[in-house]
């Protein structure tokens, strides 16, 4: 049998989730600011940036056991581009900013 | 057209926004690049002895605590193991090392990676007195380099797209666009012979995985989990688009380790792609057929 992590709770409070214990699964919350940023990267006041957001933290995960009845095919979560995705190449000729090859 | 960029990772990395220069636009689109660079590393390098990474590897097999920010790349690794089957597996770092794989800081003792397969299953993740905890098994490393890349440049693009602008955010490859009109970016597989191929996004991510740009005598640097070596593969690169730059690392890492069987893993998932071998080129989903020169 699978066994795939279930969310059990979600927060936007990392100081909340520091005070929940006892859980046995994979809890995900949305949008956990830094602690340690600000609301936003400012250097003038003309043109500003929002701060990053770490959007998405798994508070608790449980160790499986390393002998848990897994299924290899449990994959397939990999979301496909949306249908506004072309391959004619009319927006822009290639350069080192918009150029995918492995690094 | 602004783009800042920075060269780092041994890659290139760059931020780009359609918009004309507005008085401090390009200095924050630089400082934050450079600043979320600089956090990433501090989480995850394995090249560097005070990163969370190496104090989580030296402490296998016991609870370590680390930040909540490490908990959110992790995690971020964690999806992709278990979107591919485990074929992307975040637990593998010993692997890479004894496949030869440059210099790491210092970890624990080599051990047999095929005895650790899955291993990625048997990490924990807990709250703890000041932050977070984790617990990966005795005897295993982490390595979140490759998704790592793939979840910044999709953390850079969200923010500057909040921020109202057309963005377009590559990490060493892995490239995500969040934009209203369409934006071209291109595989390069970076073989003669082998011309680059288009794809326009407006809110999607390509990446590109092989073995010809990180490789050394007898090896590289995608290691099947399967055998704990590095894959064994007709492909020279695979670039797949898909709705994040994580996910689309994962899935060309994990085509990369599929050989053969990668077009139909791919087609099932109805995600668009480029394989290229030395020999041949294929597609799946939209990305249409072509053959080599």
């Amino acid at each position: 049998m699978s066994k795939t992590p279930r969310i059990i709770a979600a927060t936007a409070s990392a100081a909340l989730l520091a005070g929940i214990g006892g859980a046995s699964a994979v809890l995900a919350v949305d949008t956990v600011m830094a602690d340690d940023e600000q609301a936003t990267t400012q250097v003038t006041a003309d043109e500003t940036l929002p701060a990053p957001q770490d959007d998405r933290t798994t508070v608790y995960q449980e160790p499986q056991d390393d002998d848990d009845d897994h299924d290899d095919d449990e994959g397939g979560q990999i979301t496909p581009a949306p249908p506004t995705t072309s391959f004619q190449g009319n927006n822009g000729g290639q350069s080192k900013q918009n150029t995918s090859k492995s690094s | 057209m602004i783009t800042v960029s920075m060269d780092t990772w041994r890659t290139h990395l760059s931020l780009s926004v359609r918009d004309n220069d507005r008085p401090g636009l390009q200095h924050n689109l630089h400082r934050l690049l450079t600043t979320e660079v600089a956090r990433l590393d501090a989480l995850a390098s394995r090249f560097r002895e005070d990163s969370e990474l190496s104090a989580v590897n030296r402490g296998a097999g016991e609870w370590v605590d680390v930040s909540w920010r490490f908990v959110t790349v992790l995690t971020a690794c964690l999806d992709a193991a278990r979107a591919t089957g485990g074929l992307v597996d975040p637990t593998l770092g010993q692997a890479i090392k004894a496949a030869g794989y440059d210099h790491w800081a210092r970890q624990n003792t080599q051990t047999d990676p095929r005895r650790h397969r899955g291993a990625w299953r048997q990490v924990g993740i807990r709250p703890g007195p000041s932050g977070a905890q984790v617990l990966i098994p005795a005897g295993t490393a982490l390595d979140l380099g490759s998704v790592a890349k793939g979840w910044l440049a999709d953390r850079l693009a969200t923010t500057v797209r909040r921020a109202g602008h057309d963005v377009m955010a590559n990490m060493g490859g892995d490239i995500r666009v969040m934009a209203s009109q369409p934006w071209t970016v291109w595989s390069d597989p970076e073989l003669p012979g082998v011309t680059a191929s288009p794809a326009d996004l407006t809110d999607a991510a390509i990446a590109t995985s092989g073995i010809g740009h990180r490789h050394w005598e007898g090896g590289h640097h995608i290691i099947d989990p399967r055998t704990g070596a590095p894959a064994v593969t007709p492909w020279h690169s695979v670039s797949v688009v898909a709705a994040t730059a994580a996910q689309a690392n994962a899935a060309a890492t994990a085509a990369v380790i599929l050989a053969d069987d990668a077009p139909t893993w791919l087609d099932r998932q109805g995600l668009d792609a480029r394989l290229v071998s030395r020999t041949h080129i294929t597609s799946t989903g939209r990305w249409p057929s072509e053959v080599a020169a």
